[in-house]
């Protein structure tokens, strides 16, 4: 038997302790129950309220709430499982309070920091401090209140010092309680500390929809500490710590022996998995905001089984993770196997030790510490960061900002990695002071297919005069792809210090990818101490670095010219079969196509590219622009790097055709890359040809500069020459360039009209000579029904540049029949002359016959050169072109609407088949590509949701009599968009609201355009001169 | 009220906002009443309750809509209005209470929010007015001025006003001074021995032993100084104000059960022993006692204090039938044979300050529905240290509330311990 029942449903309402406002806190007086049988306190009933009472020495539990009757209790002010009087601990036997069996509408603690009783401490107790449990107990808020901490008579409360925690958890919250508040509204906390067995609250068994908030676990007196801050484990869901921006709603995780907060909830393995692909919830959902977690060993530590959590949010939601021995947050061993499983880990601000201890002698070697985010154990499949501005993860004064290590298939974007001793900038709601990293902002070791990028800014990580660190760091693994990231520079593109010494190492790492097929892949790697790329190891073999700008800036402004001290790439240490530059898959609505994907190597101090060491062998170096090094060469082979091999020599001749031969040895096939520059570099690759008995020949289209050089690489060894001994293009260019201008290649509707349907869109780059171009053959593919419902097709110069055919467009020759010639179209006879150092666009459309049917597909191919027939007007002599063949059109299918499309299948054509399975890319209001435009208005616009800017913006202008006229082109009228005009004024302060009694709409004008797009006018009549308006289209889906 | 939705009219008057009711006949069409907009954002409107408002739809709509423009709409849980009913007031206990004392109120409709409650002695919204001191969603517990003058009470719970409660409530007549009784024989016996026994004393106090049977010489001429037992008595019991019984000895023993508790009456211990020697308590040892030592069946204003009460096979102290605002402090009750002090069937705003210990059940409890705004007071009486539920070795639960007992409240209160005889409550 215990101290005191209070039992059945109504029985209600009593007091056990002092009645409201008898105020004699302190007193040694005070009501003890203690050394009883069974449980100090049970209470059964509603309404009972606890108040001034010391609960110790029972044998069970100190007070047990339990079954639905007891709702509505008040257990504002006792002290459970210690000595009132002394301090001394004076455990009960079980937890200090337990409220099971569905008790619901419990307050406990202080709900006025003005109380005049003694907020409550529950310390010292053989299992939990306080437990919630059971899936009917709900409802519950704990405020103020101090959990493992007791005060002995005449302390003040916030003047305790006797420190005992309880013997497992601070908090815990189990067997699927719900709706459960800690959180004091006031200046007053919850505190709860010494629980050096377990976690200050733990979450678990399902619990969902509790919130943490203005709770402090731990303090800074570092014998005063939990093992764990905050846990959520088994399945917990839905659960909030901290709530952002509020002034009294932070919770503050200090001092954790272990890790300050830990997630290891998400993946049910109860369910099981679909086959048919569908998305599983993740039970996670736990979202960790606005809290401090700091002096830990870890902060905020995912475990296995993490799934769906969010670790901040925009940079308003972040947390400040800061001064945590090995890592302000660690992925140990979370495996997504899931999209829907991703933890987003986004606007954290993550800071180091704060006097930043020396980095160990080897960095590389043994378990690191001070990082920033650690991706470890095999951890796979993470993403870390986001895709918009304010969700930018911010790292400073560590030793490494993230750390892969031994860990698969994650990807790090959207970080801003380093920053600038003693410089302030804003962020949330506060001043940061960033501080540099001191090894590198990114290092993979061990890793395997991990993606870092894009979006990442890594600036002034490492140390100055070391030989390893930088801005990312590929130590052992393979198959890692560092793409789109801005490494030695920001996104405001300030002057910003470059990492030391080099901004990408590559150490014993085979088959990586710095970069990747498109130029939006590409890495701007700028202003380091040393290189930009670096490669070495005998290992290091197959990695490729592609599309990236090493030395100059992809923006023009401010300032382009940011030199890697020492040079663009080195690559040594009998690092062997890397590739610079060269060609890569690019996967396009399903389709994949090889692309050539060069780098722009350019202004770097010392060499573009040198290849150092007699081990250091069989490099390609392709399709390059590489340039303007003054102090060093565009190419180096150095102490018998790629073999010593020779580069060609050059002869050229009249009318633009280049000899040449190569050193003895070169064997057939290998290839003569000519490059036009204002030196003796690459800075435009103008040509390609393969040597035949140690010669070459081949025509020139154009060379924009005034010399011209070549590099050989080598077919069976792979290696690539220096470039070749400059000469002077004495002649000019005569040939021209066709290429496609539409790119990149997708699938995309089109409709049955009897206008002409965009098919190709073809640019020509003439050199000196006036061209004609007098035959074009198209290689059509699809079924024999397909090619049957090709009804006619012709040519337009797109006179207008919009690369659609409207009106203003020339016909090129008249329509002519598709004829079935195993889908070969040949335009003949077309005679159509373009001048001389001209840019011209051409488009060849298509027009179906009425019999076509819904989702046919067609596409078209210009095989080679040989499909197109370009003569001198005058003599008749064929012009020699230069095109990257095949060209090949979209995928074009035959719609069910006007302008037909939908939303499926406009993501279908964007989207990968992994992102077009993740709603965070498929949503309708999703912004991917963080312009400020969602998917539904990218897809009205037929615009790119992976590239910012692309989607429309409108153009205005206003009458002299007050009317504004907006103008919105391009939309298309898919049929599952609906579009309505409102017209909202806005205020000083940027507020939307509606305006309809001032503004008025006079008129909503849609035009049809010939392409199919539409053009919406709305004409708007002020009421007053200087109302600011603004107008805005609202689509939705239908 | 507040509406929350969108695309309201900023102009309030554009608004139009009507309170449905539906009708028990689906078919028939809902009734609808609209409210005035006292303003207005494009997502919000506030709007007065039109009188005529029944618990249905709430239906937004805006002057003037073009096609161009989205109709007003309201979001959950804004769409629908339940009027909340008024509070009715069905009963009070005790039934006929005395100014001063506190009642509980029941009925239904009420609230637990005490800033929402003001009850009203007097019939309608104007009267005296009284915060209540704790509530329910179905009970008000408030003590009734002492200037009370009149026989209603009614609620008044977030504006909404109850019906007006008609009730009897005596007012007290009061004579001057109390009849005092010194016991000061240690004998359990009512026969004329020259002492005033405990049992006497009660047996006064409840009117079945005159004060003339006790002015009679005693048969063996009398102890020591004494001459009468009825000298042992100031004024007359009955006829005084209340009654004072104050033990002049350390400790006596129980022949039988002792008469029950009067009105009014306050028995006190804490005599002397037999070496003239002050004592905290008396001890009562009510071994051949089948039944309770104290029972306050019905009894009002009464007060216990200062005993210790031992070897009970009932309780040491036992209120019951209404007992109404007795004053029970420094009661010790040791090795009762079941419970140690029991409230029970409609004992009422009561204080019981009180120690069990080693007893064969539960040390105390409260039981009953109407066992209701009883004050327990645990007491410790072992140098000064914190009262304590527990070291009491009880067979069963220190406290038990159960039954229905309710607001009652069982702490502390060093006030509690002290003599207060059986004058209302300071509290």
């Amino acid at each position: 038997m215990g101290g005191i029942l209070v039992t059945g449903e109504t029985t209600k309402g009593n007091t056990l302790g002092l009645e409201r406002l008898q105020c004699r806190p302190f007193s040694p007086s005070q009501m003890r129950v203690s050394d009883n049988e069974g449980p100090g306190i049970k209470i059964e009933a509603p309404g009972t309220v606890v108040r001034e009472i010391e609960v110790s020495a029972n044998a069970e539990q100190g007070i047990l709430v339990q079954s639905t009757a007891a709702k509505g209790s008040i257990l504002e002010s006792m002290f459970v499982g210690y000595d009132r009087s002394t301090g001394e601990a004076r455990p009960n036997g079980s937890d200090g309070i337990r409220i099971r069996d569905g008790a619901h509408d419990i307050e406990i603690g202080q709900q006025s920091h003005l109380s005049p009783h003694a907020p409550p401490a529950i310390a010292g107790n053989t299992a939990s401090g306080i437990v919630i449990e059971g899936a009917n107990t709900r409802n519950i808020h704990i405020h103020q209140a101090f959990i493992g901490t007791a005060a002995a008579v005449g302390e003040r409360w916030d003047d305790r010092s006797a420190v005992i925690g309880n013997g497992a958890h601070g908090i815990l919250l189990t067997g699927g309680c719900h709706d459960v508040v800690i959180n004091d509204s006031s200046i007053s906390w919850v505190q709860i500390e010494g629980h050096s067995e377990g976690a200050g609250i733990r979450i678990d068994g399902r619990s969902h929809d509790n919130l943490i908030a203005n709770v402090q676990v731990g303090i800074w007196d570092s014998s005063r500490q939990n093992k764990i801050g905050i846990e959520i484990a088994e399945l917990a869901y839905a659960n909030d710590i901290g709530i952002p921006g509020g002034t009294f709603s932070r919770v503050n995780v200090f001092n954790s022996r272990e890790a300050g907060i830990v997630l290891a909830s998400g993946i049910d393995p109860s369910i099981s998995v679909p086959t048919d692909g569908s998305p599983i919830l993740p039970k996670g959902q736990n979202r960790i905001r606005g809290t401090h977690v700091s002096n830990c060993d870890v902060g905020i530590l995912l475990k296995s089984g993490a799934a769906g959590n969010q670790v901040g949010g925009d940079v308003s939601e972040g947390n400040r993770i800061f001064q945590n021995r090995t890592a302000a947050i660690q992925l140990d061993g979370v495996i997504v196997s899931r999209p829907e499983y991703t933890n987003t880990i986004t606007g954290n601000t993550i800071e180091g030790i704060q006097d930043n201890p020396a980095l160990p002698a080897n960095p590389l070697l043994g378990p690191p510490s001070n990082v920033g985010i650690l991706i470890s154990n095999g951890a796979t499949g993470n993403i870390v960061g986001g895709t918009r501005a304010d969700e930018v993860n911010t790292f400073q004064n560590l030793h490494h900002g993230i750390y892969i290590d031994g860990a698969e298939k994650n990807l790090v974007r959207g970080s801003r990695l380093g920053g600038i001793d003693g410089e302030e900038f804003f962020q949330g709601e506060r001043f940061v002071i960033p501080r540099k990293l001191t090894f590198a902002g990114v290092v993979v070791r061990n890793g395997v297919g991990n993606v870092v990028g894009p979006g990442n800014e890594i600036f002034n990580c490492g140390s100055i005069g070391t030989t390893v660190g930088g801005g990312v760091v590929i130590s052992g693994g393979s198959d890692n792809v560092v793409v789109g990231n801005l490494i030695g520079l920001d996104e405001a593109r300030m002057l910003r210090p470059g990492n030391h010494p080099d901004g990408i190492q590559i150490l014993s790492s085979a088959r990586n990818i710095i970069g990747g097929p498109r130029s939006s892949d590409g890495n701007v790697i700028i202003q380091h101490e040393r290189y930009g790329v670096s490669v070495s190891g005998a290992t290091s073999s197959a990695n490729q670095i592609s599309s990236n700008y090493i030395g100059l800036d992809s923006m023009p402004e401010p300032n382009p010219l940011r030199p890697n001290l020492q040079g663009g790439v080195w690559i040594g240490n009998s690092a062997s079969g890397n590739i610079v530059g060269g060609e890569l898959p690019l996967t396009v609505a399903n389709r994949t196509v090889t692309v050539p994907s060069g780098n722009v190597i350019q202004y770097n101090g010392g060499d573009g590219v040198c290849i150092d060491g007699g081990g250091a062998v069989s490099k390609q170096i392709l399709d390059n622009e590489i340039s303007d090094h003054v102090t060093g060469l565009g190419i180096r082979l150095s102490n018998g790097g790629n073999r010593n091999v020779l580069p060609p020599e050059l002869v050229l001749q009249d009318g633009g055709q280049l000899k040449g031969t190569t050193s003895a040895g070169t064997s057939n096939g290998s290839v003569v890359q000519i490059f036009s520059d204002p030196g003796d570099e690459g800075r435009a690759l103008i040509a390609e040809t393969q040597v035949v008995d140690g010669k070459f020949d081949v025509p020139l289209a154009w060379f924009p500069y005034a010399e011209i050089t070549g590099t050989v690489t080598h077919a069976l060894t792979g290696d690539t020459s220096p470039f070749a001994n400059a000469m002077v293009a004495t002649s000019s260019p005569v040939g021209i360039e066709v290429q496609r201008l539409d790119l990149p290649v997708k699938t995309r509707q089109i409709a049955n009209s009897s206008d002409p349907q965009q098919v190709l869109r073809l640019q020509f780059r003439t050199g000196s000579l006036t061209s004609s171009v007098r035959q074009l053959t198209l290689r059509a593919t699809g079924s024999a029904n397909e090619m049957a419902s090709i009804e006619a097709m012709q040519l337009f110069r797109d006179e207008d540049a919009n690369g659609v055919v409207t009106t203003v467009d020339t016909p090129i020759g008249s329509a002519q029949a598709f004829e079935q010639n195993n889908g070969i179209m040949t335009f003949s006879d077309l005679g159509a002359n373009l001048q001389p150092n001209t840019t011209e666009s051409w488009i060849v459309g298509m027009t179906l016959s009425s019999q076509a049917r819904e989702m046919e597909t067609f596409e078209f191919h210009l095989d080679d050169g040989a499909s197109i027939v370009i003569v001198d007007p005058l003599s008749g002599v064929e012009i020699v072109e230069r095109g990257t063949y095949p060209i090949v059109s979209d995928l074009l299918e035959l719609g069910n609407e006007a302008v037909g499309n939908s939303y499926s299948t406009w993501l279908a054509t964007w989207l990968s088949p992994d992102q077009n399975a993740d709603e965070r890319f498929t949503s309708a209001t999703a912004d991917i590509d963080g312009d400020g435009a969602a998917n539904l208005i990218e897809y009205l616009f037929s615009s790119n949701p992976l590239v910012s800017g692309t989607a429309h913006r409108a153009s205005f202008s206003e009458a002299d009599d007050s009317t504004i006229t907006i103008t919105y082109e391009g939309i298309s009228s898919p049929a599952d968009l609906g579009v309505n005009v409102e017209v909202e004024a806005a205020d000083a302060n940027g507020i939307w609201s509606s305006a309809s009694t001032y503004e008025q709409v006079k008129a909503v004008d849609w035009t049809s355009n010939a392409d199919g797009s539409l053009t919406l006018r709305v004409q708007v009549q002020r009421h007053l001169a200087n109302r600011a308006i603004a107008l805005r289209l609202r689509v939705s889906q239908q | 009220m507040t509406l929350v939705g969108r695309n309201f009219s900023p102009e309030p008057n554009q608004n139009i906002i009507t309170f449905g009711y539906l009708g028990t006949n689906p078919n028939d069409p809902p009734e609808s009443v609209r409210a005035k907009v006292i303003s207005a954002t494009t997502t919000e409107v506030v709007v007065e309750i039109p009188e005529a408002a029944r618990s249905g739809f709430i239906q937004a709509a805006k002057v003037g809509g073009e096609s161009a423009f989205s109709t007003a709409e309201l979001t959950e849980p804004f769409k629908r209005f339940e009027l909340e009913p008024d509070p009715v007031i069905t009963s009070i206990f005790p039934p006929n209470p005395r100014p001063g004392t506190k009642i509980l109120i029941r009925g239904t409709g009420f609230s637990k929010d005490l800033s929402e409650i003001v009850v009203n002695f007097a019939e309608g919204q104007f009267g005296n007015v009284i915060v209540a001191a704790a509530a329910t969603e179905d009970g008000v517990v408030v003590t009734i001025p002492v200037s009370f003058n009149s026989n209603a009470v009614t609620l008044t719970i977030g504006g909404r006003v109850s019906n007006t409660f008609a009730f009897e409530a005596p007012s007290l007549s009061i004579n001057d001074q109390p009849a005092w009784m010194w016991v000061n024989g240690r004998a359990d016996v009512n026969s004329r021995d020259g002492e005033l026994s405990l049992r006497e004393a009660l047996m006064l106090a409840n009117g079945t032993l005159s004060l003339a049977e006790l002015t009679v010489r005693p048969e063996n001429g009398g102890p020591r100084d004494a001459t009468y037992e009825s000298d042992q008595v100031a004024l007359v019991p009955g006829t005084a104000q209340g009654n004072i019984i104050r033990m002049e000895i350390a400790d006596m023993t129980l022949q039988s059960a002792l008469p029950p508790m009067f009105n009014r009456t306050s028995v006190s211990g804490g005599g002397t022993d037999n070496n003239g020697q002050l004592q905290l308590t008396t001890v009562i040892d009510g071994m051949a006692v089948d039944d309770a030592g104290f029972v306050f069946d019905g009894v009002t204003d009464s007060g216990l204090s200062n005993f210790t009460l031992e070897n009970f096979g009932g309780p040491g102290v036992l209120l019951k039938g209404g007992a109404t605002q007795n004053n029970i402090s420094t009661i010790q009750v040791v090795n009762p044979k079941s419970t140690g002090v029991l409230l029970e069937t409609s004992a009422f705003a009561n204080s019981v300050g009180v120690a069990v210990s080693e007893g064969g059940g539960n040390g105390v409890v409260l039981s009953g529905a109407n066992v209701l705004e009883n004050t327990l007071s645990v007491t410790n009486f072992n140098g000064g240290g914190a009262p304590e539920v527990g070291h009491t070795r009880n067979a069963g639960w220190g406290i038990v509330v159960e039954n229905g007992a309710s607001y009652n409240t069982i702490g502390f209160s060093p006030s509690d311990a002290q003599w207060h005889g059986w004058h209302p409550r300071d509290r």
